[in-house]
Formats: structure tokens, sequence, C-alpha cells
């Protein structure tokens, strides 16, 4: 069970502490899929890519592809999480590979 | 003597081949300015008739984004205040603007005149070098090179002489592109269905229907423009104005509305709640 705070998950007992605050996080599989809130980067350029699976001890696994190159991309809802298919800022619907991180199939719907 | 000719004759038209190949891909750039002006981005090719998902397609911000412009001394990178990073279309009369529109939506039909040319040219150098006796192997040769002048041609359009992308990931973005920052604070409007209530192509004015939005925006068919929400877009926020491109593969012949892309992310409460569309 998982439950989150600011920048604070629990897990089993557990606390992590991540470096952004987290807008949802659950447990698929063997790993924990954390979004961070897409607010979180004020940065005025650039991407954030703020969809992460980690171990139960904290470690990362894979931060996922995001599906442009424009400034500003970032996830900002889990619309399904098995399979794990989230949206971003820039009108892509993409479904994630779970165990690389890497976008299997995307869709833009403008 | 007989072989020293044969080989002036195969010289000619080699040359005369080479001369065309050379016009479809380095002289190519030069042509395409005197026609179309450096400040006006040409529209990256026909419609995408096979645009359909993501994953099928190649990223145009692969390189077509951010080329370096071959006249950037006369264009200088940001406009008089700053605002605009490319393009100032406001230097021109309406008169003139309207023209280079006018260019813009024309602008594939006039590269294919182009490469029909050339390849009426090729035709007529082997026309010129039967005279020689060579013919054969030079009918497939100079009809070949011709067809790669017109490829020449479309790939000068499709791989970058415009002076930005025509769209992040899809042809989408045509008419005068250009980018600005928001000076203030403002609405804009936004069609969406289901639950993705966040993206980045906006309107000025709220589309009068779905039907209408789907068909004058050329809207995916992931999206029904079922709600409309109001999207404030604060002071500083960079967009890109454009018209919306037909996409047969789609469905959307039409498009034409003229549609504003953010170019930065802004605060995901800018987002206000969705509403039915009539």
């Amino acid at each position: 069970m998982i439950a989150f705070s600011g920048k604070t998950i629990r897990v089993s007992g557990a606390s992590l502490e991540l470096e952004y605050p987290v807008a949802d996080a659950f447990e698929l599989e063997d790993r924990i899929i954390v979004l961070f809130n897409p607010d979180a980067c004020t940065k005025k350029f650039g991407q954030f890519p703020n969809l992460v699976a980690l171990r139960p001890t904290g470690e990362r696994l894979w931060t996922a592809e995001l599906p442009t190159t424009t400034s500003g991309d970032r996830y900002y809802k889990v619309a399904s999480r098995n399979p794990l298919v989230v949206y971003s800022i820039h009108s892509v619907e993409c479904e994630i590979d779970i165990a690389t991180g890497r976008i299997k199939a995307r869709r833009f719907s403008k | 003597m007989k072989r020293i000719r044969k080989w002036h004759g195969r010289w000619l038209l080699i040359a005369a081949v080479l001369g065309l190949s050379v016009g479809g891909s380095g002289q190519w750039a030069d042509r395409r300015q005197q026609s179309f002006p450096p400040a006006i981005a040409l529209p990256n090719g026909p419609s995408p008739g096979d645009a359909g998902l993501l994953g099928s397609m190649g990223w145009a911000g692969s390189g077509r984004a951010n080329r370096a412009e071959p006249d950037a001394g006369l264009w200088p990178e940001a406009g008089a205040d700053g605002r605009y990073r490319v393009i100032d279309a406001s230097r021109y009369d309406r008169q003139l603007q309207r023209e280079h529109e006018l260019v813009l939506c024309q602008g594939h039909r006039v590269l294919w005149r182009f490469g029909e040319q050339l390849r009426e040219e090729a035709l007529d150098s082997i026309r010129w070098s039967a005279a020689g006796g060579v013919v054969g192997r030079a009918v497939g040769t100079a009809v070949k090179t011709a067809r790669q002048a017109v490829r020449h041609g479309h790939s000068a359009t499709k791989s970058g002489q415009c002076l930005l992308t025509a769209g992040t990931d899809f042809p989408n973005a045509g008419g005068v592109i250009r980018s600005f920052v928001q000076e203030s604070d403002q609405v804009y409007y936004r069609v969406f269905s289901g639950d993705r209530t966040i993206g980045s192509f906006l309107t000025a004015v709220p589309p009068r229907s779905s039907a209408w939005a789907q068909e004058a925006l050329s809207l995916p068919p992931g999206n029904t423009a079922e709600y409309i929400q109001e999207v404030l877009v604060p002071a500083g926020a960079r967009l890109q104005r454009s018209r919306a491109l037909p996409v047969r593969g789609w469905g959307r012949s039409r498009g034409g509305a003229e549609q504003f892309q953010l170019l930065e992310h802004i605060p995901v409460q800018n987002f206000g709640p969705g509403r039915p569309l009539p």
C-alpha cells in the first residue's frame, strides 16, 4: 500500500523522500510508478521528464520518455495504470513500457 | 578520331545532366529565396495523408526546427522590441501579406511545377544528345536525374528551408507562422474530449460548434471537441500563431482556422473547467 504527501512516499511503512512533489504514485508489478506534479518544475525552458519508476528501496529504474522535443513537455495525468497510459501537456497520449520507460504507442489529440 | 567524337558526345550529355542535377539541389535554395521572402515560413509539403498514430511518423523536431537561416543577416533573430523571434509579419502591408499567404498555401504546387520544369529540361537534354548517338543508357540516367530533381525539390521543403517548423509532430501549421510572447494575461479557448483537460493548441475566439471546430481546426479523430474550456495564458508565455492545415488522413479537408500553440508550460490550474460545446 502506498501513500504520498508532498515529496514523501510511504511504502510498507518505509518513507522515501523524492526531489519533487508527487501528483500520483502506485505500485505496478514489482515497482512504484511516480508522477511528479507537472507544475513542480518552474524552469522557463526545457522539458520536465516527470514520470519515473522506482524500486521499493528508492532506486530509480527509469525515467519515462517524453513524446515530443518541445520545450515545456511533461505528463500531467495517468489515464490508465495497467497498461500504463499517460497524457502529456503537448496533447499526446502515450502508452509506456513499464519495463523500460519507453513509449510503446502514442496518439496525438491536439 | 571516331572514339574521340564518341567520348566528346558522352561528355556533353553528362555535363548537361549534371547541370540539371545541380539545378535540382544547389540552385533550388536560390530560386526559392527569389520567390519566397525569408521572413515567411513555407508549409512543410502536402497534407500528411498517412498521418495517424504518432508512432508511425518521424519527428519534425528532429532536424527541421531551429535550422540556421540562410539570410540571418537580413532578418535579425529578434524583432524590433525582442518579442518576435523570427517572423515579423507587420513589416508588410496587408496586400503584400495576403499575397504571401497565397504563395504559402500554393507552395507545394509551385514546387511541383518547378519539378515538372526540371523534368522537361532533362527530357530536352536527352533529345539534344540523341544526335550524338548515345540515347540508350542516357534516357534512364536523365529520367532518373529528373526524378531526383523533383525529389530534391520536395525534400527541400520537408527538410527545413522553413524558418519555423510547421508544427511539432505533424505538418499541422500553415499560413503565416509567427512566434510571439504574450504581452499581458489573456484568455484563450481550447476544445477537447474525454478527460484530456490540458493541451497546447488554443484559439483566440471560441469555436462556434463542435463540428466546426473539428473541421476548421483539423482535429484528429481522438478529439471530437466535446467540451470547450477557457485557458488563461499569462503575460510572458510564448505562443506560435498559425492556421490549421487540412489533414486528409484524419478526414479533415478544410482547416484554415487560426490556432495558437503554447510553446512552454503554463500552470495546470490555468486550464479552466470544460463545458459542453454544442
